[in-house]
C-alpha cells in the first residue's frame, strides 16, 4: 500500500495554474525525486505536502488517513528549505534545539536529542559556533539536523544542493543517499537538475509546467521518455531533435533524415498511417563519429569542441543545423574538420510532430 | 587626482565641518561661562562655572543677579515630561509599526497604496492641521495632558516605524517562519520567537529614529500644552528672546537636551552597526 | 608565431588583516583566450579578479594590461568590463534596453544596436523577453542579461565572476556552448572565475587552479586533467572525483610493486631509478580516476582487487558505482550494466598506466 498518496492537487496563483491535477503515490522508505525546471511548481508542491500551503483542490493521504487539513506540525513531516532557517544570532545548538523547545521538551531530553543528531551528521564541532562561520556543506548539515531532531517520518528536501560548490554537491548528493539508507526515512527530493534526481532517487517524477509528465524509475525516465519535453529535460548534454520523413512498407518503417536512412520493423503500423513526418531524437552519446565517410553517414563540419569530463563534446554544423555528438579525447578531431556521423539505430527516439508524444516501436 | 583637486576637496569638507561644528562648540563653551562672560568674543571661558546649570533648575536665583526675568520655572518638569511623553509614544509607535509592517510584509495587508498614503500624510505641513487638532483636543479635554501628546506623537511617527520595519521583515526569508510553523509553532510564537529576535536591530533603529523626531518636536507641544505637560523644546523656546537674555543657561539647556538622545544612541551602538550591515542571508 | 599577451598578473598578493587571500599569484592571459580561474569557495579567485578589475588594491604585485601597468589605475581606465556574481541589471528598463545600454552610450547607430542586441539575445535565450522589464524576470534570466550587456560592448578583456551560478542546469549547458561560441566569434579575451570544474573544462583554452590563495597549476583543460601536479588538482578536476588510496611501495624480485590490500601491482615501468630508490619501503598516495576503472565479476588478472558494491547512482547513460576496498571507499564510472547490484562482491581492475602516484607528505605528483 502506498505510504503517502497525493491526489488531484490543483494550485493557482492569481489566475495562473501552477499545479495541474497532480497525483502520485510514494512508498515507505523510498527516495522519491521531483525533478523540473525552476518555476515548474516543485516548491509549491512540497509546501502543500508539508501543509504550509493549502491546495485549491485535491487531497493528501498518509497511511490511508486524510491529512489535507491537518496542521503542518502534526503530519510527522520535516522540510529542508532552499534557504534553511539557521538563525545567525544563535549557536548551532540553539538552532537545532529550537523545534524541541517549541514543543516544551524537558531540557535534558533536548540536550540528548541534539547531541544524537549532531553525532549522526558529524557536526558536533559546530554546536558552539554560529551559522555565519559554517562552510556550505556544514550549513546544510546543520539545517538538516534541525529538521531531523524532531524525528519526522517523511523528509522533504527543496533543492538541498543549490547553494553549494559543484565539487561539494557531488559529495553531498551521495551523502544524502547514504544517510537515507541508514535511517530508512521516506524522502521526497526536489531538484532542477535531472541528473541529480536520477542519481539520488529510487523513483522519479518529472514535473513540467505544473504537470507530472512522467513517473518511474530513473532508468525508465532516461531511456524511455514518454514525450519530447521529457526527453529534452532529462538529457544533458541536450538531445538532438531532427525532422525526418517516414514511409511505411509492410512491417518496416523507413525513416529518412538527409542522407541517413533507418529501417525499423514495427508492430503498431496504425500509428504511422497517413504520417509523412516524424521527429527523431538522438543523444550526443549515441552518435558515432568518424573521420571516414561511409554508407548511411551524414557529413558535417565541426564548429566547436568542448571538453566534457573524460570525453569531448562536438558541435557539428550540417546544412545550417547544429548537431551535438560525443567523441573520445583520443580521436584527435579538430575544429573546422569535416567528419561523418552515424546514428546508433537502437537508440533513436521517435516523436509525433503534433502531439510531441513518444512513439513506441 | 591632482594635488589641487585633492586640496580643494579637503578645503570644502573642512569649511562644511566648521560651519556645522563651530556653533555647537560655542554653545558648549558658553554653557560654562559665568554671567560677565556671556557676551565676550573669545571661545574658552576664563573662569569655568556650573552656575548656568544650577540656574536651570533653580531660576529664582537669577532674580537676585540680573533683575527681572520671565523664566521662573525650573527645567525639571519639562525634562521629565519629555522623557515620559517621548519615551511612551516611541514605544507605542514601534509596537504598532511592527505589527502593521508584519502584516504588510507577510500578508500584503495593508496594501501598497495604504502604505503610500501614510507617507503622504507626512508630507502635509504640520502647521496646516494644528488648529483643527487643537479644537479637537479641547473638546476631548486632552489639552495640556500627557496622554494627548503621547497619542499625537505616536500617530504621527508610526509611519516611519512601519517603513523601516517592513524593510527588515522583508529581509527575513519567509521559509524561516514556515519552518517554525512546521515545527509546531503557532503564528504568534512565530512572530515573537522567530521574527522579532531576528529584527532586533530594526526595532532599535526605528525606535531611535522616532525618538529623535519626537524629542525635538516643538509646534504641537507649544500649542497643545500649557503648564502640566510642557516638554523640553517648549521650555527652550522660552529662553529665546526672553527678558534678561539668559545666554548662559540657554547654552546649558542645549547641552542637557542633546544629552539624552546622545546617551540613548551610545547605548544602542552595537545594534545600529548590525542594522546597517544587514547582509546575513546566505 | 608571436602570441600577444593581453593581461599579465605578477606576484599578486592581497591580505585582509591576517588572512592572505591571494598569495604571490602570477599568470598571463593571451589575446582572444578564454582563461579560467578555478577553485573552491574562498580560494582567492574572486579577490584576484577584483584586483585585476581595480576594485581592490593589491598589497604587492603588478597588473599589466596590454603592456600598460594599470596597478594603480581606477577601474574605468583599465579597458575592462566586469560582470559580477551579484550582477547589475537595470530593473526598470526592458531587456532590450539593458542589452543596448552600453552600445547607446558608445553612440552606435540604431540599426547596428538592433542587430547586435538581437544576436546576443538569441544566444542567451532571451529573444522572447526583449520587451519585458528586467526587474520582473527571474534570477536565471537576469544573470544572462548582465552577461549580455557586457558582451555587447565587446571590451578588451571581459572579467566574469561566476556568471552562471544561478542559472538552472538545463540552460547552463547551452549557455556554456553559446558563451564559448560568442567568445570565439567576437574574439573577446575572457577571464572567467568559477568553482565548477566541468564548466571551466568546457569553455576554457587554459585553466589556472587555485586553492587557499595560491596558484597550483596552469594549463589547457586536457593537460591538467591528464597531468595533475598534485593531489588537490587531481581531486578538483574531473567528475566524479579521482580516487586517492594509500599504498606501499615495495621491492620484490628486483621489481617495484605497489601494495594495496592483498594486491601487488607491478609499477616498475613508471619509476626512474632514483625516484624508485627514494620511495621504496614508504607509503605513497595512489590516484586513479573512476572512469579508468574496470569492473569485473571474476578475478582475471594480477591487477584485479576485490571490492564490495556499496551504492549505485545512475547518471544518464553511466553509473557511478561506490565500492569498499578494504576500509576505503572507491568510485568507478561505467556504462550502464545490469549485472552489478548493491551488495555484490566484484573485482576492480587497476591499470598501472592509468595510476598517478603522489608523495604522501607533500602531495606532489611523483609519477
Amino acid at each position: 500500500m502506498a505510504y503517502l498518496e497525493i491526489k488531484n492537487i490543483l494550485k493557482k496563483y492569481g489566475g495562473k495554474i501552477v499545479l495541474n491535477n497532480i497525483s502520485f503515490d510514494i512508498f515507505k522508505g523510498e527516495i522519491f525525486a521531483i525533478a523540473g525546471p525552476p518555476g515548474s511548481g516543485k516548491t509549491s508542491l512540497l509546501k502543500i505536502i508539508a501543509g504550509l500551503l493549502p491546495p485549491d483542490e485535491g487531497k493528501i493521504y498518509l497511511e490511508g488517513r486524510d491529512i489535507t487539513n491537518t496542521p503542518p506540525s502534526a503530519r510527522g513531516i520535516g522540510m529542508l528549505f532552499e534557504i534553511p532557517p539557521l538563525y545567525p544570532d544563535r549557536t548551532g545548538f540553539e538552532n537545532i534545539a529550537f523545534p524541541l523547545r517549541l514543543q516544551k521538551l524537558p531540557e535534558n531530553e533536548v540536550r540528548k536529542r541534539v547531541y544524537e543528531v549532531a553525532d549522526l551528521l558529524g557536526i558536533k564541532h559546530l554546536l558552539d559556533r554560529t551559522p555565519g562561520t559554517y562552510s556550505g556543506g556544514e550549513y546544510q548539515r546543520a539545517a538538516l539536523a534541525r529538521v531531523l531532531v524532531r524525528r519526522p517520518n517523511i523528509l522533504l528536501l527543496d533543492e538541498p544542493l543549490r547553494n553549494l560548490d559543484a565539487k561539494i554537491q557531488e559529495i553531498m548528493r551521495s551523502w544524502f543517499k547514504r544517510l537515507q539508507r541508514e535511517l530508512g526515512i521516506t524522502m521526497i527530493y526536489a531538484t532542477h537538475d535531472p541528473f541529480e534526481g536520477m542519481a539520488v532517487s529510487d523513483r522519479m517524477a518529472i514535473l513540467l509546467n505544473g504537470v507530472v509528465k512522467q513517473l518511474g524509475k530513473p532508468f525508465e525516465t532516461y531511456f524511455n521518455p514518454k514525450s519530447l519535453d521529457v526527453a529534452e529535460y532529462v538529457s544533458i548534454p541536450a538531445i538532438n531533435i531532427l525532422e525526418g520523413s517516414v514511409k511505411l512498407l509492410d512491417d518496416t518503417l523507413n525513416i529518412r533524415i538527409d542522407e541517413i536512412s533507418i529501417s525499423k520493423r514495427i508492430r503498431e503500423k496504425s500509428i504511422f498511417m497517413g504520417k509523412e513526418k516524424v521527429l527523431v531524437g538522438i543523444r550526443p552519446e549515441d552518435i558515432i563519429v568518424s573521420k571516414e565517410p561511409g554508407a548511411g553517414k551524414i557529413e558535417g563540419k565541426v564548429s566547436l569542441i568542448q571538453v566534457f569530463g573524460s570525453d569531448i563534446l562536438l558541435t557539428i554544423e550540417i546544412h545550417g543545423t547544429a548537431i551535438r555528438a560525443m567523441a573520445e579525447k583520443a580521436s584527435g578531431i579538430r575544429e573546422g574538420e569535416t567528419i561523418y556521423l552515424k546514428f546508433n539505430e537502437e537508440k533513436i527516439y521517435l516523436f509525433d510532430p503534433e502531439t510531441k508524444d513518444a512513439i513506441n516501436v | 587626482m591632482s594635488i589641487v583637486t585633492k586640496a580643494l576637496k579637503y578645503i570644502c569638507v573642512g569649511i562644511f565641518l566648521l560651519w556645522i561644528l563651530v556653533p555647537v562648540a560655542w554653545m558648549v563653551c558658553l554653557a560654562f561661562k559665568s554671567y560677565p562672560e556671556w557676551r565676550v568674543a573669545y571661545f574658552f571661558p576664563k573662569d569655568p562655572t556650573l552656575s548656568n546649570f544650577i540656574i536651570l533648575f533653580e531660576p529664582k536665583r537669577i532674580i537676585g543677579m540680573m533683575g527681572a526675568t520671565a523664566i521662573v520655572d525650573p527645567v525639571t518638569l519639562p525634562l521629565i515630561n519629555s522623557l515620559i511623553v517621548v519615551g511612551i509614544s516611541t514605544v507605542i509607535a514601534v509596537f504598532i509599526g511592527f505589527f502593521t509592517a508584519y502584516g504588510a510584509s507577510r500578508y500584503n495587508s495593508p496594501g501598497p497604496f495604504s502604505l503610500f498614503f501614510t507617507l503622504l500624510t507626512r508630507m502635509l505641513p504640520p502647521a496646516t492641521f494644528v488648529t483643527p487638532i487643537m479644537v479637537y483636543y479641547s473638546n476631548l479635554k486632552l489639552l495640556d495632558t500627557h496622554l494627548g501628546l503621547i497619542l499625537l506623537y505616536a500617530a504621527v511617527t508610526v509611519t516611519y516605524g512601519i517603513w523601516i520595519l517592513k524593510g527588515f521583515i522583508d529581509n527575513i526569508p519567509r521559509e524561516w517562519e514556515e519552518a517554525a510553523l512546521l515545527e509546531g509553532a503557532t503564528h504568534s510564537q512565530v512572530i515573537f520567537r522567530v521574527t522579532l529576535p531576528l529584527i532586533k536591530s530594526g526595532l532599535v533603529v526605528s525606535g531611535l529614529f522616532i525618538f529623535l523626531l519626537n524629542w525635538a518636536e516643538l509646534l504641537f507641544a507649544l500649542v497643545l500644552t500649557n503648564v502640566n505637560a510642557v516638554t523640553l523644546p517648549v521650555h527652550i523656546s522660552k529662553y529665546v528672546g526672553a527678558v534678561g537674555q539668559l545666554y548662559g543657561p540657554q547654552a546649558a539647556l542645549g547641552i542637557i537636551s542633546s544629552l539624552v538622545p546622545l546617551i540613548v544612541g551610545y547605548m544602542i551602538q552595537k545594534h545600529l552597526v548590525t542594522a546597517f550591515t544587514f547582509g546575513m542571508v546566505r | 608565431m608571436m602570441v600577444e599577451v593581453k593581461l599579465e598578473v605578477e606576484n599578486l598578493t592581497k591580505r585582509f588583516g591576517d588572512l592572505v587571500a591571494v598569495n604571490n599569484v602570477s599568470f598571463e592571459v593571451r589575446e582572444s583566450e578564454f582563461f579560467s580561474l578555478l577553485g573552491p569557495s574562498g580560494c582567492g579567485k574572486t579577490t584576484t579578479l577584483r584586483c585585476i578589475a581595480g576594485l581592490e588594491m593589491p598589497d604587492e604585485g603588478k597588473i599589466i594590461i596590454k603592456g600598460r601597468d594599470v596597478t594603480t589605475l581606477p577601474p574605468q581606465q583599465r579597458g575592462i568590463s566586469l560582470v559580477f556574481q551579484e550582477f547589475a541589471v537595470f530593473p526598470h528598463m526592458t531587456v532590450y534596453e539593458n542589452l543596448a545600454f552600453g552600445l547607446r552610450v558608445r553612440k552606435f547607430s540604431r540599426d547596428e544596436i538592433r542587430k547586435k542586441v538581437l544576436a546576443i539575445a538569441e544566444s542567451l535565450h532571451l529573444t522572447d523577453q526583449l520587451e519585458v522589464k528586467a526587474g520582473r524576470l527571474g534570477l536565471s534570466e537576469q544573470q544572462r542579461i548582465a552577461l549580455g550587456r557586457s558582451i555587447a560592448v565587446e571590451p578588451e578583456i571581459l572579467l566574469l565572476d561566476e556568471p552562471l551560478t544561478l542559472v538552472d542546469a538545463k540552460i547552463k549547458e547551452s549557455m556554456r556552448r553559446e558563451l564559448r561560441r560568442l567568445q570565439k566569434e567576437l574574439n573577446i579575451t575572457i577571464l572567467y572565475v568559477t568553482h565548477d570544474q566541468l564548466e571551466a573544462m568546457m569553455m576554457s583554452d587554459r585553466i589556472a587552479v587555485m586553492n587557499a590563495g595560491r596558484l597550483l597549476q596552469v594549463g589547457a583543460p586536457m593537460e591538467i586533467y591528464e597531468n595533475p601536479q598534485n593531489v588537490f588538482v587531481a581531486r578538483f578536476i574531473g567528475s566524479p572525483t579521482i580516487n586517492i588510496l594509500c599504498a606501499k611501495l615495495e621491492r620484490e624480485n628486483g621489481m617495484l610493486k605497489l601494495i594495496i590490500n592483498d594486491v601487488k601491482l607491478d609499477v616498475s615501468g613508471k619509476f626512474s631509478k632514483e625516484v624508485g630508490e627514494k620511495y621504496v619501503g614508504r607509503s605513497v598516495l595512489l590516484g586513479i580516476r573512476p572512469e579508468d576503472l574496470l569492473i569485473l565479476k571474476e578475478k582475471e588478472s594480477k591487477y584485479d582487487v576485490k571490492c564490495k558494491v556499496d551504492m549505485i547512482e545512475l547518471l544518464g547513460n553511466r553509473m557511478e558505482v561506490h565500492m569498499r576496498l578494504g576500509k576505503e571507499l572507491v568510485r568507478a564510472l561505467t556504462l550502464i550494466r545490469f549485472d552489478i547490484r548493491e551488495g555484490d562482491e566484484i573485482f576492480l581492475r587497476l591499470y598501472p598506466e592509468k595510476i598517478y602516484i603522489f608523495d604522501k607528505e607533500t602531495e606532489e605528483r611523483i609519477v
